[in-house]
């Protein structure tokens, strides 16, 4: 059986694989990661390996190496102490890998956010970043196809979140869940990081995000993939990916680098998110201002 | 226009796989527009805003792949559809190959890069000769990057390399250029028509800048450890890589940096030198002056690749004076009129045993002994350096 050695891995993968009755199955399995939904945790069951990095999912553990992964789709999972075992296939050990806090604080600084994505813009096409961006200086939003379909609910999202109205926010989600290109939609990644946003923006913004938690869950049911909802649900409960994590407690070059690296424009997508929520619910006239 | 469309039940790529493949379908002859979603309501909706449903791709659930492609032709959407399958099974294999790690022993990673040529060994010293007798008995050149690897193991592992005509690269070898590759710590410079053979590092990356500075490039840069021309180890790999160099055919001029050859292996090292059928330029560092035959003899890093310029453009050259010795006797002074201290001194500090040695060798002779290592306890002008440091 090959092995693998597990480096680091998230508080939540940490607490689920705790919480466990020892028993799951392979996803999905791709060339760099392998989601694998742990028995009768539903939404909150699922845990994924990636190769080495930053741990790009808020459940997610990051192996010093990677392995043959063909062929493992659907196969059993066991938890063990202190290892995954896959299929008898392959082992993940976790003894010495560190767990990393990626819990999102309750207030996180404001980004500046039209800097944020004129820096963005300069390397990422496709997905709703583009979009979003329109929204937000108020311009007009780009013509393509998808953009078409999502300006008009972010811009009810923008609305909704600015006038704290969790109703509308669901109202307007709907629109955007499951919508665009990716494994997890570009739609839902920029709910995941409107949910971030609004975590952070203190206990008001907080409890607008928490008071849409049902309405989005069951919308999210019907209208997009499994995995996508296991983000929705991790987001609802303050959990985030690492590089979102990172851009959300400092805010700057590095992090933003960081964090637009993810995925084809999920990083870009969450951005976009984050940044639509922070703006949405400054408060002060200095928080306004860093919106500009 | 002719859209077509399937779905691949819960078939699940990652997103950047989606997306490269809809590029490039995309970019195929006669394809109009393609798309690779999940079949989520709203994607249902896009595809049907874009042009790109059809009955087939309405079908789809959340978790079900739809690949839908607009063409001028049924035909050119169908080949476009079965295309997506090799794109995704190709990106598939480039990524695992790419990322495929960790192999825990040779064979583990050869089964994964069967055409692989070449092993680069960063083991300790002590367990370095067990790795290198492996690849080359598997027909591997070996780039040996390890130090502290015992000369006796050394001996061996050159003795058997030059049997099988293999290169052994090391030990203690810090840099290489091999068919544009760099290997270990090397400059990013470009190709050209120069090769190099040096003992292991810090001298092969001096040339190889002073050459890419010029206006040339490298065409291979061969490094065969400190050792080598040692009495133990007889040039054994200096030999096999002048060999290499006289039949590449991207090598126009050879140069050869290093320390002095063993008393018992200089007379065969300018005999390979003066065989090799190309011009040579040959910087033996702290050899005595010599008359230029067939082989140009220069005395720094800085000429070598000077001199080897001249040569591939076909110029005339002569050898530069180091700096102004004048000056800098003057400069000592003064710095010795202001050392009151005890212990005050001159330190230099080299990241490279080659070029603490050039240092030296141009110093001595203007300021008196130099020490060649440090030593809190020395007094007076103090050039310091590891000449074993890579």
């Amino acid at each position: 059986m090959e092995t693998l050695r597990a480096v680091r891995l998230t508080t939540e993968a940490a607490r689920r694989l705790r919480g466990s009755r020892g028993t799951g199955r392979v996803h999905s399995a791709f060339a760099r990661t392998l989601n694998v939904e742990l028995d009768d945790l539903g939404n909150a069951g699922w845990v994924s390996l990636h190769g080495p990095g930053p741990i790009p999912a808020p459940f997610g553990i990051a192996s010093e190496g990677w392995a043959e992964t063909a062929g493992l789709e659907g196969a059993p999972v066991r938890v063990e102490a202190t290892a995954v075992v896959l299929d008898g296939r392959l082992r993940i050990r976790l003894d010495g890998a560190a767990v990393q806090n990626t819990a999102l604080p309750a207030r996180a600084p404001l980004p500046p956010v039209s800097e944020c994505i004129t820096r963005a813009l300069a390397g990422v096409t496709g997905g709703l970043l583009p979009t979003a961006a329109a929204l937000l200086a108020g311009d007009a939003p780009p013509t393509d196809t998808l953009a078409r379909m999502a300006a008009p609910a972010l811009a009810r999202l923008y609305a909704a979140t600015s006038a704290g109205k969790a109703a509308d926010c669901v109202a307007a989600a709907r629109a955007l869940l499951g919508l665009g290109p990716g494994l997890t939609p570009a739609g839902d990644d920029c709910l995941v990081g409107w949910l971030a946003g609004a975590w952070t923006a203190g206990d008001d913004a907080r409890r607008l995000g928490e008071a849409t938690g049902p309405g989005l869950l069951a919308a999210a049911t019907d209208l997009t993939g499994r995995l996508s909802t296991a983000f929705l649900t991790a987001a609802l409960n303050g959990e985030a990916a690492e590089p979102l994590h990172g851009f959300a407690l400092a805010p700057n070059e590095r992090s933003l680098a960081g964090l637009l690296a993810l995925g084809a424009t999920s990083g870009a997508d969450l951005l976009a998110g984050y940044l639509l929520a922070r703006a949405a619910l400054a408060s002060s006239t200095e928080e306004r201002w860093r919106c500009r | 226009m002719p859209v077509r469309a399937v779905v691949w039940p819960s078939f699940y790529q990652d997103s950047i796989a989606l997306m490269r493949v809809a590029e490039a379908l995309r970019a195929l002859p006669g394809v109009r527009e393609a798309a690779a979603l999940l079949g989520t309501p709203a994607n249902h909706a896009l595809l049907a805003s874009a042009g790109l449903s059809t009955p087939d791709a309405k079908g789809a659930a959340a978790s079900d792949l739809v690949l839908a492609v607009d063409a001028e032709s049924d035909a050119t959407a169908l080949a476009a559809l079965e295309a997506a399958k090799d794109l995704f099974a190709a990106r598939r294999h480039a990524l695992e190959t790419a990322v495929r790690v960790l192999p825990r022993t040779l064979d583990r990673a050869l089964s994964h890069l069967p055409e692989a040529n070449l092993v680069a060994i960063s083991v300790p010293g002590a367990y370095a000769k067990f790795e290198a007798l492996g690849a080359l008995r598997r027909g591997l050149h070996v780039f040996l990057f390890s130090d502290n690897v015992p000369l006796a193991d050394e001996v061996e592992l050159k003795q058997l390399a030059v049997r099988r005509r293999l290169l052994c690269m090391g030990p203690d070898c810090g840099t290489a250029y091999l068919n544009g590759v760099g290997l270990g710590f090397a400059n990013v410079v470009p190709r050209g028509r120069i090769g190099c053979v040096a003992a292991s590092g810090t001298g092969l990356q001096a040339v190889a800048s002073h050459l890419a500075a010029l206006g040339e490039g490298i065409s291979q840069g061969i490094g065969v450890g400190g050792r080598d021309l040692s009495a133990e180890v007889g040039g054994a790999m200096t030999g096999l890589a002048l060999e290499a160099l006289a039949a590449d055919s991207a090598t126009e001029v050879v140069v050869l940096i290093s320390k002095p050859a063993a008393d018992s292996v200089m007379p065969r090292l300018e005999a390979a030198l003066g065989a090799l059928g190309k011009p040579v330029v040959a910087c033996s560092l702290g050899t005595r002056e010599r008359a230029d035959g067939p082989v140009r003899w220069v005395t720094t890093l800085e000429d070598a690749a000077e001199a080897a310029v001249a040569t591939v453009r076909g110029h005339r050259w002569a050898p530069r004076g180091f700096s102004d010795p004048q000056a800098i006797r003057a400069r000592l002074a003064r710095v010795l009129a202001g050392a009151q201290r005890r212990g005050a001194g001159v330190l230099g500090l080299f990241t490279g045993g080659t070029l603490a040695h050039e240092a030296r060798l141009l110093l001595e002779p203007l300021i008196g002994p130099v020490a060649p290592r440090c030593s809190t306890r020395r007094r007076g002008p103090t050039a310091c350096g590891n000449p074993d440091a890579p």
